[in-house]
C-alpha cells in the first residue's frame, strides 16, 4: 500500500473513477500561479513596509501600519474577496469605470492573452496576500528593530557609514533572512487561504477541486488533495530550511 | 539551638525594620492581581472585553430580541417582503426569503461565540494535558506525542476540517470538536515547552523529593505555573477560531441552514450582490469586529500576563 502511495497512486475518484492524481496535476498549475504570486506580493511589500516602520518607530506611518496589520489579521479572507468583487467588479462596472473580472483564471471567450490573465489574477492574489502581508511586515519590523541595536550596526555607524548605507548593507540582509523560515512555516496557511480564495473567485486550482469534491462527497478525492497539500507543505519547509542555511552562513546543518 | 532561633528572629526583625523605614517596599501583590491590574489599565483591552460581553448578552437574549424588538424568528419567512432595504419595518433589512437580518445576526452571534470559546476550551484541555505529559515525562512518550503534533500541524487545517465535516454533519458543538481536533497542536507545543522548563526548577525537584506522585505534581504544581501560558494561548486562539468557523460555514461545510451563522448568511448573500449589497456587508462586519476585539484582547492578555513576550 505504501509502495503504491509513494508511486503517486492516490486512488480513484468516487465520482468518475479516474485517478485522483490526474485531477490534481491538471489543477496544480493554477494553484501554483495564485499561491506563488500571493507570496511574492506579500514578501515584496512586507519587507519595505516593515523596514520603514522599524526605522520610523512610533511615527504616524508606523502606527498606521500597525493598525492595518491588526485589521488584516482579523478580516475574513472570503469576505474581503466578496468586498473586492463588490467594489472592483460590480460597482466599478456600474459606474462605467474600468472593472476587473470577478472570477476564473481567464475569459471564457477570447481570453488567454497576458493582460487578460493578469486582470484575472490581480484580485485573488491581492486578497490572498493581504493577511500574510500584515503578519510578515510585523515580523520584518521586529527583526529589523532587533538588528538595528546589534554591535555590528554600531560599528558600521562608528566607522562613518551613513545611516542609509548602514541599513541597506548591514541591517537589511540580517533582518530579512529569518523571514524565509517564516514564509516556509506559513505555507499551510497560504494553501488553506488559497482554498477559500479559490472558491470565492472560482479559481480552478487544487483548493476549488477539494471544495467541489467535498460538496459531492468524493472522499478519495478530498483525501488525495489533503495528502498532496500536506506533502507540499513538508517539501516547502525543507526548501525553506535549506535556503535559510544558504542565505545565512552562520547556520550549518550537520 | 534556641540561640540560633533568636538570632534568626533578630535578623528578620532588622530586615523588616529596614524594609519599612529606610526603603518603603511595594505592597505585596500576587502575580494574578498584578496581571489583572495591568489588563484593567489597558483601555483598548477593556473596550474589546466590553464589546464581547455585550455581544454575548445579545446572543443569550436572542429569543427576547426576536420576540420584542424585531418581531420575527430567525427562520420565519415572509415571501411578500424579500430584499427589504435596511430601515423601515426591518431595521437591517430582509434576505432572499424575507427573513429579518438583525434577528439572524443575533442568532449567528450564538454560533460564533459558542464555537469560539468552546473550541478554545477544548484545545486547552487536550493540548494542556498532552503538553504537560509530554514535557514532564519526556522520553519516548514525548517523542511520540510531539511527532503526532507535527503531523497534524503539517496538514493545512482547512483541508482537514473539510474532510472531517463531510464525514460528520456539523452543528455548533460538533464543529467545535472538529476545529479543536486540529487546534490543540499549537497549545500542546507551547505547554510542553513550559513544562520542560519547569521540570528542572528547584521547587519541582523539591516536591518530587518529598514523595509527591506524578499526577499530584502535575495537577498541583505544574498546571498552576503553566497557567499563564495556557491562558495566553487560548485567548489568542479565540479570534482565529471564529474566523475558521465562519469560513467553513461560508463554504457550506460548517453550520447548516436553516440555523443562521454569519458565515452561511454570507454564502447565500453573495448571489445578490447586484441589488442587495447590505446582505454581504453586515455579517462580514460582525465577523470582522468580533475577531478584531478577540485578537486585540488576546494581545492585551499576553502583554498583561507575560510582559517578557511583549
Amino acid at each position: 500500500m505504501s509502495g503504491i502511495f509513494l508511486h503517486g497512486d492516490f486512488g480513484r475518484s468516487l465520482r468518475d473513477g479516474t485517478p485522483v492524481i490526474q485531477h490534481i496535476l491538471v489543477r496544480l498549475p493554477a494553484s501554483l500561479e495564485l499561491t506563488v504570486t500571493a507570496i511574492l506580493i506579500g514578501v515584496a511589500l512586507s519587507i519595505p513596509l516593515g523596514v520603514v516602520s522599524a526605522l520610523r518607530r512610533g511615527s504616524r506611518s508606523d502606527n498606521l501600519l500597525t493598525g492595518v496589520s491588526v485589521a488584516g489579521f482579523a478580516v475574513p479572507q472570503f469576505w474581503m474577496g466578496l468586498m473586492a468583487i463588490l467594489l472592483f467588479s460590480v460597482t466599478f462596472k456600474s459606474w462605467g469605470l474600468p472593472w476587473l473580472p470577478s472570477g476564473g483564471q481567464q475569459s471564457t471567450i477570447g481570453g488567454g492573452d497576458p493582460l487578460d490573465l493578469l486582470a484575472h489574477l490581480f484580485l485573488p492574489a491581492t486578497v490572498l496576500s493581504f493577511v500574510y502581508l500584515s503578519i510578515w511586515s510585523r515580523f520584518v519590523r521586529s527583526s529589523t528593530l532587533e538588528v538595528l541595536s546589534q554591535d555590528y550596526m554600531r560599528t558600521a555607524r562608528a566607522k562613518g557609514m551613513t545611516e542609509r548605507r548602514a541599513v541597506y548593507v548591514h541591517a537589511l540582509r540580517n533582518s530579512i533572512v529569518p523571514l524565509v523560515t517564516l514564509v516556509g512555516l506559513e505555507l499551510p496557511g497560504v494553501l488553506a487561504g488559497g482554498l477559500v480564495v479559490e472558491t470565492v473567485f472560482s479559481w480552478p486550482g487544487v483548493g476549488l477541486l477539494t471544495y467541489e469534491s467535498a460538496k459531492s462527497y468524493d472522499f478519495t478525492m478530498v483525501m488525495g488533495t489533503t495528502t498532496f497539500v500536506a506533502l507540499a507543505v513538508v517539501l516547502g519547509n525543507l526548501i525553506a530550511d535549506i535556503l535559510y542555511a544558504v542565505l545565512d552562513p552562520r547556520i550549518r546543518y550537520r | 539551638m534556641s540561640e540560633f532561633v533568636t538570632g534568626v528572629e533578630e535578623m528578620a526583625g532588622a530586615a523588616g525594620a529596614v524594609g519599612t523605614t529606610a526603603f518603603p517596599t511595594r505592597p505585596s501583590r500576587s502575580y494574578w492581581r498584578e496581571s489583572a491590574d495591568r489588563l484593567w489599565g489597558n483601555r483598548v483591552a477593556v473596550l474589546c472585553a466590553v464589546y464581547i460581553v455585550l455581544l454575548a448578552i445579545a446572543a443569550l437574549a436572542a429569543p427576547l430580541i426576536s420576540r420584542y424588538v424585531t418581531h420575527s424568528d430567525a427562520t420565519s419567512q415572509d415571501l411578500t417582503r424579500l430584499f427589504q432595504a435596511p430601515g423601515g419595518g426591518h431595521l437591517l433589512g430582509t434576505d432572499e426569503l424575507g427573513r429579518d437580518t438583525l434577528t439572524r445576526l443575533v442568532y449567528g452571534a450564538q454560533v460564533s461565540l459558542t464555537v469560539g470559546f468552546l473550541t478554545a476550551a477544548l484545545s486547552l484541555v487536550v493540548g494542556g494535558t498532552v503538553g504537560m505529559v509530554a514535557g514532564y515525562l519526556g522520553g519516548w512518550l514525548d517523542t511520540l506525542l510531539m511527532r503526532l503534533v507535527d503531523v497534524i500541524l503539517s496538514i493545512p487545517a482547512i483541508f482537514l476540517f473539510i474532510l472531517l465535516s463531510t464525514l460528520l454533519r456539523p452543528n455548533a458543538v460538533t464543529l467545535s470538536f472538529i476545529i479543536a481536533f486540529v487546534g490543540w497542536g499549537n497549545v500542546g507545543r507551547l505547554v510542553r515547552a513550559e513544562a520542560l522548563s519547569l521540570r528542572s526548577r528547584e521547587f519541582i525537584v523539591a516536591t518530587r523529593s518529598i514523595g509527591a506522585g506524578t499526577v499530584r505534581l502535575i495537577a498541583r504544581h505544574l498546571v498552576p505555573n503553566a497557567l499563564p501560558v495556557m491562558i495566553v494561548a487560548a485567548s489568542l486562539a479565540v479570534g482565529q477560531i471564529i474566523l475558521v468557523e465562519s469560513a467553513l460555514s461560508f463554504l457550506g461545510l460548517g453550520i447548516q441552514p436553516p440555523t443562521p451563522s454569519w458565515g452561511n448568511m454570507l454564502s447565500y448573500a453573495q448571489q445578490y450582490y447586484y441589488h442587495s449589497a447590505w446582505l454581504v456587508v453586515f455579517p462580514g462586519v460582525m465577523i470582522f469586529l468580533v475577531v478584531l476585539a478577540a485578537s486585540l484582547l488576546g494581545n492585551a492578555v499576553r502583554d498583561a500576563f507575560d510582559p517578557r513576550l511583549r
